[in-house]
């Protein structure tokens, strides 16, 4: 049956209004989404209070268990509230983190739907004592027990005096190790990060010098290779501290990953201990710090550098010694960072590095200011970069291309180069003002001195906020460019995708305070903020609807890059719904610091900034090295990648409704009154750490594609995709000057652009006219405006 | 030299600008090492003493902090090396609108200013936020001597009270405190005309080249010894003080430093004379070091901006002595000069909301 | 020029702080310390104009317009985090007006 346009869009709006119907049903009870049983916590059934004259006991247990053994254990309590004729009776519940429970009569049950849970029957109410089997398991480390009694008072209400329980803990050694009888050593966490991070320098290094040597196998030495590494060192070439940038953003992407699996490691199963407290509050540390500033913003700048001159028509950066500079700073003050770590004294206060606790002299890391001092490096880098991109495309424009004909890549560069370097300068001073603190004794946050945690809080997110925007916008830019070339027509709406870019430049620097909600900051910024975070999904959402628009109007390729741009679709929208629960004040307090807020920005960053990239990679790569990427492997590291990723991330969703508190190194399923994660919570998260590795490995896929394809890919042409911006204009890989050449005080031959229409639909309307009156010099060479 | 690609670049400088800017320069990544290396030595320089819960300076490694300055220095020597022989000839103009005709570094003057903005914002929110949220210490001793029966809110002699005390307390307590920072203030508005001066000299089409090289050396020199100037007063009034001798129509004044007067970051138990109650001589004891802390670091930021514009002036006044500044490449000074009229804008600012008020 | 007219502002700044300006602060209902704020603030804001418009040559340049607008971009994210961050000190609500402190707005 054929359908023209109103038929469809009333089914589309059929199935919406179906949807909306339906939602209701699917409500959200206090016991969560789904329906499955939440452990009621700790003894709060049948109302008792805890007390002390309730001693509980268990006896039957051997000195240390063996494998898989049964022991016959007794479970008793004395003491409770005294009441005539009442023998002190109740019940009990017993807990184990491993084993197996069997109950041996009537008056003992499995609990929870777990075999490692037993309590009294209907039958078994009442007593004092109880028997039971508990069987070991087959092999592993301590087990703990947590039994709760309950001692009622024997009148049959709950008024007056009331039951009391109290609870006993155990914890029963093993008697042997792993393999054989020998109990094997706990790994070093730092020594195995130590080794990985050195590993992967040396492959890096290898690959490097393999590189070299293919390029010219007979000149390979040390005459050949120091000035070609001397060349590398000292280049102020855009192309070439764009690879810089991206090899360097690359390397860092996979030592956050691997800190990353550090964590899945140590949260796999609950109770534990292969990182302690203290250790696992390094790593989170570090691999936030690193996937941002080391791994997310220098792959935006690599791309960046290589591809804005490029697009604008400019044969380089504005300022290409203060582009150097920019690069530089980065690996020194990555240095800085990681410094500490390895003494085990590394920056542990999350990458948001919270006052107080980051300048406590006492009980801090030392690692907390280095982890500054490197910051304050990498700062002062985005301040440089800033200036330099705002420059070059501000002025080095080809001529004829006005701002409404930039290519959107570009645009979200500009967006993002101006909300970071009007951002940054806070967080620099934050920064400083902290280093200060630690090491000459300022007292901006000595809290007992006047210093008011709050502003660093504020300092922060002032800067925080646009920062997540900063990482996010070119990857806006990279999926409208490859969506655009993959559906074979320009952008849908370039108009209102700059309007919208500019809109969320803007408003990001009034919502930072949605960080902020539980920190005891003013309600009437509270409530502004509110309200302006829930408005900046609007620019947001209608750049997506303006990609669908695009498909929908195009006609569809399949590359590698174009299944990166859907996927990154399906996962930067899933990431920004979830991220509308936040604004919510209400919302935001149950969820704060639980894994949902994790689930919510891993989606947003690696569903957003890391896809847009990787889209990036296959899009761009033959334009960077003059070689086209392997195809299928393409496809077969997209597959198991995002498979493997929304495998991780997708129940932390679960997680965090549930209560799943984030920054805490391990987590219990217990009765305890201090947790009440199901024991579904520990099957979660164990496969969320099995695909955690998997979605690492996957990236090797690419990894490897990139080097085959260096040395053996199919030559690659100036266009192999069909796209209209300047950079297919160009040989790939680009001459240096990428564009035209300088003699004499004159540049020549540099491109013009004509025929810029298609992305102008209207004529610019009365604002725009004032606008250009005031900007544009009246000198009689009016750049194309239609 | 159209058509002759045989120039070398030369990564260490001196560069030949006629071809465009240098493909490669060691400075980067040789400025880069020497900061993180500060940065480093310099977090090792204190000690954190924690039975008194202080911090105390050690001079720990001191020589390895002038190695940090020294591989600085040199990587910037490398950098001015290659401008050395920058003719001005390469100074693309804009090709965009709205900027067109605009020369490409003015504009990353003024953007570079815009971050700039940003911070020296961030310090004044700073200081606002803590000025509006602590007490003055004024107000806190006009609470009175603490008393259980009449004045139970009162601030007691050994028990040092958190609360604001403005640097304007001690500073502009008298005419001869001021006087160092009103010298300065005059010090760099006549910097800021000095350096209008130089350009206007460097931009002159009819005069000698001798007489443009001497006169845009003095006025150079000139602005270089105002902005020494202004540093020298400024630790002569944060650290030395001065002493005036009776002089007849003078009296005798001995002024003393900031630090002197108890004025310091670390200082928890300041006491000023004014703040003695009258009748029974009791000193009230301050917490300052939050407002020491903003003090300094705002004005401290402010003079290191100065001190950056004095190694700019320094390699400008050597480079005019040379008389490498002719009308073609005089656009240099102008981008220094909107860095410097920057930095005394920023003063106008500082000078009355943190020495007046 | 600009130069004497910024010399005499600068004097007018440094008088306004050494004279005794109890009587007129107590004319107008404030503190000396607020009268002293308001002078400074209103000598400060021609100071900054005569050295941004006169010195860095935005006023009247051919080429001025771009550059001003340039120079004024962040005037937005200053109020901001002025704003945001300088006024927001918890404890600082007894100096602001009624209408921005918390309970008013219901909130």
């Amino acid at each position: 049956m054929k359908m023209n346009n109103s038929s469809r869009a009333i089914a589309a709006l059929a199935v919406m209004a179906g949807v909306l119907l339906l939602a209701p049903l699917v409500s959200s009870l206090p016991t969560g989404i789904g329906g499955s049983s939440i452990q009621t916590a700790g003894c709060n059934c049948h109302n008792g209070v805890s007390d002390s004259s309730v001693v509980a006991d268990i006896q039957g247990f051997p000195e240390q268990y063996n494998a898989s053994e049964t022991y016959s254990l007794s479970v008793s309590f004395t003491g409770g509230p005294a009441q005539a004729g009442n023998a002190n009776l109740g019940g009990f519940n017993l807990w184990a983190s491993d084993g197996v429970f069997s109950p041996t009569d009537g008056l003992t049950q499995l609990w929870g739907g777990s075999v490692t849970e037993i309590a009294h029957t209907e039958a078994g109410n009442d007593y004092t004592s109880w028997a039971l089997d508990w069987t070991a398991p087959e092999s592993g480390k301590d087990v703990d027990f947590i039994l709760h009694v309950n001692s009622v008072n024997g009148d049959g209400v709950q008024t007056g005096q009331i039951d009391q329980w109290n609870r006993a803990d155990y914890t029963l050694q093993s008697s042997f190790g792993v393999i054989g009888d020998v109990i094997p050593e706990a790994p070093e966490p730092f020594v195995v990060l130590a080794t990985l991070i050195l590993i992967t320098l040396a492959l890096v290094a290898i690959t490097i010098l393999y590189g070299f040597y293919r390029s010219d196998p007979d000149g390979f030495s040390w005459e050949t290779f120091s000035p070609w590494i001397a060349d590398w060192l000292t280049t102020t070439d855009h192309k070439k501290i764009g690879t810089l940038y991206f090899l360097a953003g690359l390397f860092f992407l996979g030592i956050g990953g691997i800190m990353a699996l550090f964590i899945r490691v140590q949260l796999a199963t609950p109770g534990n201990d292969f990182l302690t407290q203290d250790q696992y509050n390094q790593f989170f540390t570090l691999h936030g710090t690193t996937m941002i500033f080391l791994a997310a913003m220098p792959l935006i700048n690599g791309f960046a550098n290589w591809m804005v001159p490029l697009q604008i028509g400019a044969p380089d950066l504005a300022m290409p010694r203060l582009n150097a500079m920019s690069f530089w700073l980065q690996p020194v003050g990555a240095l800085l960072i990681f410094t500490g770590v390895f003494s085990g004294q590394g920056a542990d206060t999350g990458w948001t590095g919270y006052a107080p606790y980051v300048v406590d002299m006492v009980n801090g890391h030392d690692g907390n200011t280095f982890w500054a001092a490197g910051q304050i490096m990498l700062v002062a880098s985005s301040t440089l970069t800033g200036v330099n991109f705002l420059t070059t495309i501000a002025v080095m424009r080809a001529e004829g291309m006005g701002w409404m004909q930039m290519p959107l890549f570009t645009w979200s560069i500009l967006v993002a180069n101006l909300m970071l370097f009007l951002s940054i300068p806070a967080f620099g001073v934050g920064l400083i003002q902290v280093y200060l603190d630690r090491v000459v004794g300022t007292a901006f946050y000595d809290v007992g001195a006047g210093g008011d945690p709050l502003l660093w809080s504020h300092l922060f997110w002032y800067f925080g906020h646009p920062e997540v925007y900063v990482v996010i916008v070119p990857a806006f830019g990279v999926i409208s460019e490859v969506l655009a070339t993959s559906s074979r027509r320009s952008i849908f709406g370039y108009r209102s995708m700059v309007f919208a870019m500019a809109g969320i430049g803007v408003v990001a620097f009034i919502v930072y305070g949605h960080h902020m909600f539980t920190s005891g900051m003013s309600p009437v910024l509270r409530f502004v903020t509110m309200v302006t975070t829930m408005l900046v999904a609007v620019p947001t959402g209608i750049k997506i609807f303006n990609w669908l628009k695009t498909m929908h109007g195009g006609s569809l390729v399949y590359r590698t890059h174009t299944l990166w741009a859907l996927g990154f679709l399906v996962t930067f929208t899933l990431g920004g719904i979830s991220g509308m629960f936040f604004p919510s004040i209400a919302m935001d307090t149950h969820l704060h610091e639980s894994y949902f807020v994790v689930a919510h920005f891993h989606y947003v960053l690696v569903g957003g900034t890391v896809f847009g990239f990787f889209a990036a990679i296959y899009y761009w790569y033959p334009k960077m090295t003059g070689r086209m990427m392997d195809e299928r492997l393409g496809t077969l590291h997209f597959l198991t990648a995002f498979i493997s990723y929304n495998g991780v991330f997708w129940p932390m969703h679960r997680l965090g409704v549930w209560g799943m508190a984030r920054r805490h190194h391990t987590y219990f399923i217990s009765t305890d009154d201090f947790s009440n994660l199901p024991p579904e919570a520990a099957d979660w998260n164990l496969f969320i750490s099995v695909s955690a590795f998997l979605f690492f490995l996957s990236n090797f896929i690419m990894v490897a594609n990139m080097v085959i394809s260096y040395l053996r890919g199919s030559e690659a042409p100036a266009d192999p995709w069909g796209g209209w911006s300047f950079e297919w204009m160009t040989a790939s890989p680009p001459p240096t000057p990428s564009f035209g050449r300088y003699e004499d005080g004159v540049w020549y031959d540099l491109p013009k652009l004509r025929d810029a229409n298609e992305h102008v639909t209207s004529e610019p309307g009365r604002f725009a006219r004032w606008f250009n009156r005031l900007m544009v010099p009246d000198d009689g060479n009016e750049e194309v405006t239609h | 030299m159209s058509g002759d690609h045989d120039h070398h670049p030369s990564p260490l400088g001196p560069h030949d600008w006629s071809h465009g800017a240098p493909h490669n320069s060691y400075a980067p990544i040789v400025m880069s090492i020497g900061i993180g290396l500060f940065l480093f030595v310099f977090a090792g320089m204190f000690d954190y003493n924690l039975e008194l819960s202080e911090h105390e300076y050690t001079g720990h490694g001191l020589l390895w902090l002038f190695v940090a300055i020294i591989i600085t220095g040199l990587g910037l020597l490398i950098w001015w090396r290659q401008d050395l022989s920058f003719d001005g000839t390469y100074e693309p103009l804009a090709t965009g609108a709205p900027f067109r005709n605009i020369q490409i570094r003015k504009v990353g003057m003024f953007v570079f200013l815009m971050s700039e903005m940003m911070v020296f914002t961030s310090l004044f929110s700073t200081y606002m936020r803590y000025r509006l949220g602590l007490r003055r210490c004024d107000d806190v001793f006009a609470d009175g001597l603490f008393d259980p029966v009449t004045n139970p809110t009162g601030w007691q002699e050994a028990v040092p009270v958190t609360c604001f005390e403005p640097a304007s307390h001690l500073i502009a307590s008298s005419w001869w405190h001021l006087a160092p920072g009103a010298i300065n203030t005059f010090a760099l508005i006549i910097s800021s005309f000095t350096i209008v001066q130089a350009l206007r000299y460097a931009k002159k089409t009819d005069i000698d080249e001798e007489l443009r090289r001497k006169r845009v050396t003095m006025f150079l020199g000139t602005t270089w010894v105002l902005a020494i100037i202004f540093l020298t007063l400024k630790m002569v009034e944060w650290f030395v003080g001065f002493y005036i001798p009776d002089l007849g129509f003078i009296h005798e004044h001995d002024i003393k430093s900031l630090v002197a007067e108890g004025y310091t970051i670390g200082n928890d138990h300041y006491q000023h004379h004014s703040y003695v109650d009258e009748a029974t001589g009791a000193h009230m004891t301050a917490n300052i070091r939050v407002s020491a802390s903003t003090f300094y670091v705002t004005t401290g930021t402010h003079g290191a901006h100065v001190a950056g514009g004095i190694i700019g002036l320094t390699y400008m006044t050597f480079k005019a002595w040379r008389g490498g500044y002719t009308p073609s490449n005089a656009v240099s000074i102008e981008y220094f000069g909107l860095y410097w009229h920057f930095v005394d804008l920023v003063w106008v600012l500082v000078f009355p909301f943190f020495y007046l008020y | 020029m600009n130069f004497y007219g910024l010399m005499l502002l600068t004097a007018i700044e440094v008088g306004a702080v050494g004279a005794n300006l109890e009587s007129t602060a107590e004319a107008l209902g404030m503190t000396e310390n607020g009268i002293t704020l308001w002078i400074l603030t209103i000598i400060a804001i021609p100071k900054f104009f005569m050295i941004a418009g006169i010195f860095m040559h935005l006023y009247g340049d051919p080429d001025s317009g771009i550059l001003t607008m340039t120079a004024l971009f962040p005037a937005f994210f200053i109020i901001i985090m002025i704003l945001f961050i300088g006024l927001t000190h918890p404890d600082a609500s007894s100096g602001l007006p009624a209408w921005c402190r918390p309970g008013a707005w219901g909130l």
